[in-house]
């Protein structure tokens, strides 16, 4: 008993120290100019620490080579992982903007977390770059917030253009109501189908996690479409072309980047993956730019392996954001406002996935093409580019 | 009327991987009236095992069976030691070893996330299995797997065996005993740990078993998947009749009916196909509490 | 204490922390300030999740779900039907819920409350009719529930996208003041003629039920009262992040007041408060375990050793120090 009180005693008292300490700690810090941090807002760990760590390892990349400003100021990048979870995600741009006193965020990544920051980012004025998070409400109304990727409209009118235009005129759908992502694609390729004259025989749905989906399967058999589009993300959209295959439906599968984990698809599917069909930002082996080239190449040196589109989407992103910091050094003019400025009308710049022109008014990107890939023999076939 | 028996064939393999989990879940429940959180744990553990002795280790398929198995069995027997035993020891109330339970579960979770991060660069991943077992059967217009075939078999056959050893076996007699009356048990001069102990290491092995089968189905494993699973073993469980072994492995059967069939016959309320253990959970809380095999825990165990 | 005593104590206590809040406000980077507003949330949380836990003994799961029916209560009822019908992205809004609208944020606060009470009723009566320990899995499944009706009727919810621009209502100060209130609220439920009568309930069942207590009542208006509270704080959560969706609500949440009500000790309201200080800044400090970049001895960071580490700290509090810190007594109890 004893024992019991000394050791709660000493706790206590260890534990006001730290809070003090920790409020202490907590103070407006002051900043040595001759560095400038850039914020780098990912989900690092988490159920899609993979993604993050990919655009991670592409921003490092670029990082490495273009890491200085003219003047001789060197860029700091400091990381922090939101977990995927929304207070984490809050907290972290929160301790990068006033702890940090970072000039610019790029992240975070996903829409559910992008648009969670959208009201902390027109606070404090900080100019935000999502690399890759493709619901249009990211960016609507604001500022500050500018996205470096294509959008859902985007994908899913590209499905269903492509869908259309190689005669599949009737399609199911099947989407993963718990995803964010993929109802937005479902919703603009529904839209987009129809109004091109294409017929829809049902929307079903799955839930992530989802293993089994024989029931889904049955129905759509029944309904003997000429394509079936899943904009579900690979973990559920192998095991569902497996269960498809095996099931006889012969009929071919289109869906959105969330399949674009070929490997993945490969290892759950097996041959079932061969012919599936899906639309993508980016492809290694067709660098559509010099940068794009060079990237690939320090790439596949520093890893050892082809970048993904999360890779190149977060390079983008760290380019959209080198260039305006790069562009008010040359002005004298480092500050928030200049550099929001830069990037929102960034023109033409140079990046790994094409060369990108962002509208001032919407914080989207214009002209960003997309890519069709197919699944073959366990790699990722390019079949066209599609410029809107 | 094919696409209903291929539905219940499909809903027998389900039913029976829920049931090698629940028959875990019962048994620990019956000697230390404790609810393992961790036990469905157990069955990630042994699906991510056997894939971390395969792609690390590049041990053939069924020796990395093998080995996962046993090594379950000790996590489990490992987590009674050092976790759950102590409380006991001290008399600690009831909540306090059901938080330790939890704390148990997320620990499993967070480590398995934390090395399959780091040795394999994602959390995420595809099991691989002999393909043999993917390999078709067609009978009468109803196609199903081979492994589709198996496990209802083999999950019949673990519980004759689990059967046998509870009642033709001295450590068997010893489990029903500690069931019935655990302080008498003590002072009959057992050793109840070593026999609470074996509870423990049969209840994890058989989730691995359960674990692995359904990895070979679903090859798509995750270090959070024994989460649900776990839970709707436990209501499979509570559904049978919590206590018996029997009991468990016709909630098993039950709830993989209830999931597959449902679902394939109202398309329209397959988003709530993960619901239905919990509804079915209420329902029997609500109208026959000990459930099917309805055990009165003053009386019979097991 | 004599009435007046305590009065004057609450009284003093009040506006010392409200003094406290406004300096505070004033003085503070926006980052700690978040982390504090968040503090205050969880704390609020803690407080009310060990009424049911601590105080009466009885394990339940129930946090989440709960503090996500309160945040999209709120949500639904803030935002002005013009407002919604532009942030129901997937689908069109029911009419009633399109329609509906409060713009009083202190009162869409407490219909929140209510209505999780409301669902807390219905949930207690299959629960607390059988066998206590179901309550534990019956309130996981109940937040999983929760989820996937979210998640499966956008137009009441607009499904897995949520629902953002909700008004940020929940500053620093408000979100202070509401804490202060419902601690004052908690602390005169556990030390009422209800408080004792569920701390007997959690010392001894049989002997509270062979001494008249109402035990289904007590239970039930402890998980009644801290579903409360939780619907409110969910409320608060809305607004000051901004944006909610189904994910958001998981079994985290839930287990992080766990580790959070434990490691103050069950049943003890100033050791939820420290408690909750301790383990959200702790969680803050402790970012440093899953960065690559730190090292300790000679050993990395590496991403998820950190919620490693932390079911480690549960475990091990519970084997060797399960009364937490303060036990069941209160800070000022200490001596005794």
């Amino acid at each position: 008993m004893e024992k019991g009180v000394w050791m709660r005693k000493f706790v206590s008292i260890v534990a006001a120290a730290s809070l003090v300490a920790f409020i202490a700690g907590c103070g407006k810090k002051e900043e040595k100019q001759k560095e400038i941090k850039v914020g780098i807002l990912q989900p690092l760990t988490g159920p899609i620490a993979n993604f993050g760590q990919k655009t991670l390892d592409g921003i490092k990349v670029v990082y490495d080579k273009y890491n200085t400003l003219p003047d001789g100021t060197k860029i700091k990048l400091v990381e922090v992982d939101n977990q995927f979870d929304k207070v984490q995600n809050v907290n972290g741009y929160q301790r990068l903007v006033s702890k940090e006193s970072v000039i610019a965020v790029e992240g975070p990544l996903a829409s559910s977390m992008a648009k969670a920051v959208k009201r902390f980012a027109e606070k404090s004025k900080t100019p935000t770059v999502v690399q890759i998070a493709t619901n249009p409400d990211v960016t609507k109304n604001t500022k500050y917030m500018t996205r470096a990727c294509f959008t859902d409209d985007f994908q899913g009118k590209v499905g269903a253009v492509y869908a259309i235009k190689n005669g599949y005129k009737k399609a199911v759908i099947l989407f993963d109501a718990a995803q964010d992502y993929s109802t937005g694609l479902k919703k603009e390729f529904e839209k987009e189908y129809k109004k091109d004259g294409g017929k829809i025989l049902a929307v079903l749905h799955i839930n992530t996690g989802d293993k089994d989906f024989n029931a889904q399967i049955a129905q759509i058999k029944k309904l003997n479409p000429d394509i079936i589009y899943a904009p579900i993300y690979a973990p559920e959209g192998g095991l569902f072309v497996k269960q498809l295959r095996e099931n006889g439906v012969k009929a071919p599968v289109l869906g959105g980047d969330g399949l674009a984990d070929v490997s993945q698809m490969t290892k759950l599917a097996g041959k079932a993956a061969n012919g599936v069909m899906f639309t993508d930002h980016f492809d290694a082996k067709k660098p559509p730019t010099n940068l794009s080239k060079e990237f690939i190449k320090e790439f596949e040196n520093k890893y050892h392996r082809a970048p993904s589109a999360f890779a190149a989407t977060g390079a983008d992103g760290y380019i959209l954001i080198y260039n305006a910091l790069k562009t008010c050094d040359k002005k004298h003019d480092l500050t928030k406002e200049c550099v929001n400025y830069e990037i929102r009308h960034a023109k033409n710049v140079e990046a790994v996935t094409g060369n990108l022109t962002i509208d001032p008014k919407t914080g989207n990107p214009i002209n960003k093409p997309a890519v069709i890939k197919k699944i073959e023999g366990e790699k990722a076939v390019f079949v066209e580019l599609v410029q809107p | 009327m094919e696409f209903f028996i291929q539905q219940l064939i499909n809903a027998f393999s389900l039913g029976s991987m829920y049931a090698l989990i629940a028959i875990g879940y019962t048994m620990v429940y019956g000697v230390l009236r404790l609810i393992n959180f961790a036990h469905g744990d157990f069955m990630m553990v042994g699906a991510f095992l056997v894939y971390l002795f395969i792609a690390l280790l590049n041990l053939n398929f069924f020796v990395a069976v093998g080995f996962s198995i046993v090594l379950t069995a000790l996590i489990g027997v490992l987590s009674y030691k050092v976790a759950y035993k102590p409380l006991l020891d001290k008399d600690a109330p009831k909540i306090s070893l059901l938080i330790t339970a939890i704390g148990i579960s997320f620990f499993l979770e967070s480590l398995f996330n934390l090395l399959s991060n780091q040795l394999v660069g994602e959390n995420t991943l595809a099991f691989m299995a002999p393909s043999f077992f993917s390999n078709r059967i067609e009978i009468g217009g109803v196609g199903f797997s081979v492994l589709n075939a198996i496990v209802p078999v083999l999950t019949l056959l673990i519980l004759g065996g689990v059967l046998f050893i509870l009642y033709k076996t001295k450590i068997g007699i010893a489990i029903r005993a500690l069931a019935f009356d655990i302080s008498t048990v003590k002072l009959m001069g057992i050793d109840s740990n070593k026999i609470i102990a074996f509870v423990f290491a049969l209840g994890a092995s058989l989730a691995a078993v359960g674990g692995i089968l359904y990895a070979i189905a679903y090859p798509s494993i995750s270090p959070y998947m024994g989460l649900m699973i776990g839970l709707k073993a436990f209501a499979a469980a509570v559904v049978g009749g919590i206590g018996s072994v029997t009991g468990a492995v016709i909630g098993g059967f039950i709830l993989g009916i209830v999931e597959i069939l449902i679902p394939g016959f109202f398309p329209s309320l397959g988003g709530y196909k993960d619901a239905f253990a919990f509804i079915l959970l209420i329902f029997v809380l609500l109208f026959k509490p000990t459930g099917i095999m309805g055990i009165d825990f003053e009386k019979k165990r097991f | 204490m004599s009435a007046k005593k305590y009065f004057s104590l609450i009284a003093l206590i009040t506006v010392l922390y409200v003094a406290f809040l406004f300096l505070t406000n004033a003085s503070l980077d926006f980052y700690t300030i978040t982390v504090l507003s968040n503090i205050y949330i969880f704390v609020i949380l803690a407080v009310s999740y060990n009424l049911i836990n601590g105080v009466t003994g009885q394990f339940s799961l129930e946090p989440n779900g709960f503090v996500a029916i309160g945040a999209y209560v709120t949500a639904l009822l803030i935002l002005t039907p013009g407002e919604k019908l532009d942030a129901f992205t997937l689908a069109k809004p029911l009419d009633f819920i399109a329609a509906i609208h409060i713009g009083n944020p202190y009162l869409v606060l407490v219909i929140s409350g209510v209505v999780s009470s409301l669902v807390a009723l219905t949930l207690a009566f299959p629960v607390f009719r059988v066998r206590g320990d179901y309550l534990a899995i019956v309130t996981l499944g109940f937040g999983l529930i929760i989820r996937f009706i979210l998640i499966n009727n956008p137009q009441i919810s607009n499904g897995s996208s949520g629902i953002s621009g909700i008004d940020d209502f929940a500053n620093y100060i408000m979100v202070g003041v509401v804490a202060l209130i419902t601690v004052i609220l908690v602390y005169n439920i556990v030390y009422s003629k209800f408080g004792r009568a569920m701390k007997a309930v959690r010392d001894d069942e049989d002997a509270a039920l062979a001494m008249g207590v109402n035990t289904m009542k007590i239970k039930t208006l402890a998980f009644v009262s801290s579903a409360f509270f939780e619907g409110m704080a969910g409320g608060l959560l809305a607004s000051s992040i901004g944006s909610i969706s189904p994910d958001q609500f998981s079994f985290m949440l839930t287990f992080q007041l766990l580790v959070i009500i434990v490691l103050g000790g069950l049943g003890s309201i100033s050791g939820s408060i420290i408690a909750t200080f301790l383990v959200m800044g702790g969680m803050e400090i402790l970012r440093v375990l899953d960065d690559r970049n730190f090292e300790f001895l000679g050993l990395h960071g590496v991403p998820g050793l950190r919620m490693v580490v932390f079911s480690v700290l549960l475990i091990v509090i519970m084997i060797f120090a399960r009364r937490g810190l303060l036990g069941d007594k209160e800070i000022w109890e200490l001596k005794k």
